[in-house]
């Protein structure tokens, strides 16, 4: 028995007069479909066997481990009312309905997009103000698993909220490249990350987001709340993002990488 | 222009803005600065007397850059006193209001020397003018 595609998400396999172990189509692990409903079509089947049962149990238990689920279609009242009698017709998921209606989907959350061109400037423009330090933006890029395992030694986050999208934003140092920065911003040479560099994190952070937040909320007209930075410092952290996708915005400079990573899911 | 020796209060509950702004004020040859964490304390410093120039940011715990500016302008020995406050957003209702309490100028993160310079100056001359009215 051969399972026939119906449409992108709907199987199907024609049963016969007399459903038995022979009904059902092998299914093994390689069995490969985008399917997502199976219908085992009992048009003109007049008694179902016991050794289906079996077959129909295993099937189901097959389809159930890929997501997709099995309905009976066009099986007759008669029929219906020999398994009902039986205590077996729940498992036949008899519908009465043959057009198949695809599930609604809830949409994937999307990630604003506007708000990138704005960080860059923001980012750069402040770093060459304060810091007297030129950084190359790379191409954004959506962070991966692989990324998301990339860690830091020093994390500046602050909060997005506004009245179009929600999320947060990361502002992600190694050691040396942070220091690099505190010395050209506060005229001092470090070896460490001290508690007093922390803020120095938040600040560059607070900078970035206030000249970002300006541009943004007078020419994109969102009202992006007030927020303050919490800075995390540590040996290798890494920076997960809870609610959706992430933008990664990588920079150059002479003294290595950073990087910012946006979260922002539309309202 | 204010002069080298002009007594300067910089108020920023953030340590790095206090260290950039008196990185960039020692580089205009300014040098008697203090530094204060909040406006609750730099209203404290302030009753001590003695400072011409009052440099604050905007957003601080427990009194805020536009309620201690409000302050000065409310006490018969400090209401002349030059103020410029520091904001991190540039946007015209912040400005405005600082304009409407009274603010001598606002300095705009990030900024550069000689960008505090300018200021300043402009400050300097709001002042000047507003004393000579």
């Amino acid at each position: 028995m051969a399972a026939e595609q119906i449409n992108e998400n709907m199987n199907e396999c024609q049963i016969g007069r007399v459903a038995d172990e022979t009904s059902l189509p092998a299914i093994d692990e390689n069995f490969n479909t985008r399917a997502e409903v199976f219908r085992l079509n009992f048009s003109g089947t007049l008694s179902v066997h016991r050794s289906f049962l079996q077959s129909l149990h295993q099937f189901k238990s097959t389809m159930d481990k890929k997501g997709i689920e099995v309905v009976s279609i066009n099986m007759s009242e008669e029929l219906k009312a020999k398994l009902s009698n039986e205590g077996v017709l729940r498992m036949f998921n008899a519908q009465t309905q043959v057009a198949y209606k695809p599930p609604v989907k809830k949409p994937a959350p999307s990630i604003d997009v506007k708000f990138i061109d704005p960080f860059i400037r923001a980012t750069t423009q402040s770093l060459k103000i304060q810091a007297k330090i030129e950084s190359q933006p790379g191409k954004p890029k959506l962070k991966t698993p692989v990324d998301a395992l990339k860690f830091f030694d020093i994390v500046g986050i602050i909060s997005l909220v506004s009245n179009v999208f929600n999320g947060n934003i990361a502002l992600c140092f190694k050691k040396s490249v942070f220091l690099q920065l505190c010395e050209n911003m506060l005229g001092e040479q470090y070896d460490e990350i001290t508690d007093e560099l922390e803020d120095a994190a938040g600040e560059l952070l607070n900078i970035i987001f206030g000249v970002a937040k300006a541009e943004l909320n007078a020419t994109e007209g969102y009202k992006i709340h007030k927020a303050i930075p919490t800075v995390l410092r540590g040996d290798k952290i890494k920076v997960k993002q809870t609610k959706g996708p992430t933008i990664i915005l990588p920079f150059a400079t002479d003294f290595g990488d950073f990087q910012i990573e946006i979260e922002a899911i539309s309202n | 222009m204010f002069t080298p020796d002009t007594k300067i209060l910089i108020v920023d509950d953030m340590m790095t803005m206090r260290k950039i702004v008196a990185k960039a004020l020692k580089s205009l040859e300014f040098s008697d600065i203090t530094e204060c964490k909040n406006g609750q304390e730099a209203w404290e410093t302030l009753q001590g007397g003695g400072f011409q120039l009052v440099i604050s940011d905007w957003n601080m715990p427990e009194c805020t850059g536009i309620e201690l500016l409000a302050k000065v302008r409310g006490d018969a020995n400090l209401a002349s006193m030059p103020f410029v406050l520091l904001t991190a957003e540039a946007e015209a209702e912040q400005v405005a209001e600082a304009l409407e309490k009274g603010v001598d100028n606002y300095i705009v993160k990030p900024f550069s020397a000689d960008t505090l310079k300018s200021k300043l100056e402009q400050a300097y001359n709001k002042v000047q003018s507003r004393q000579a009215a």
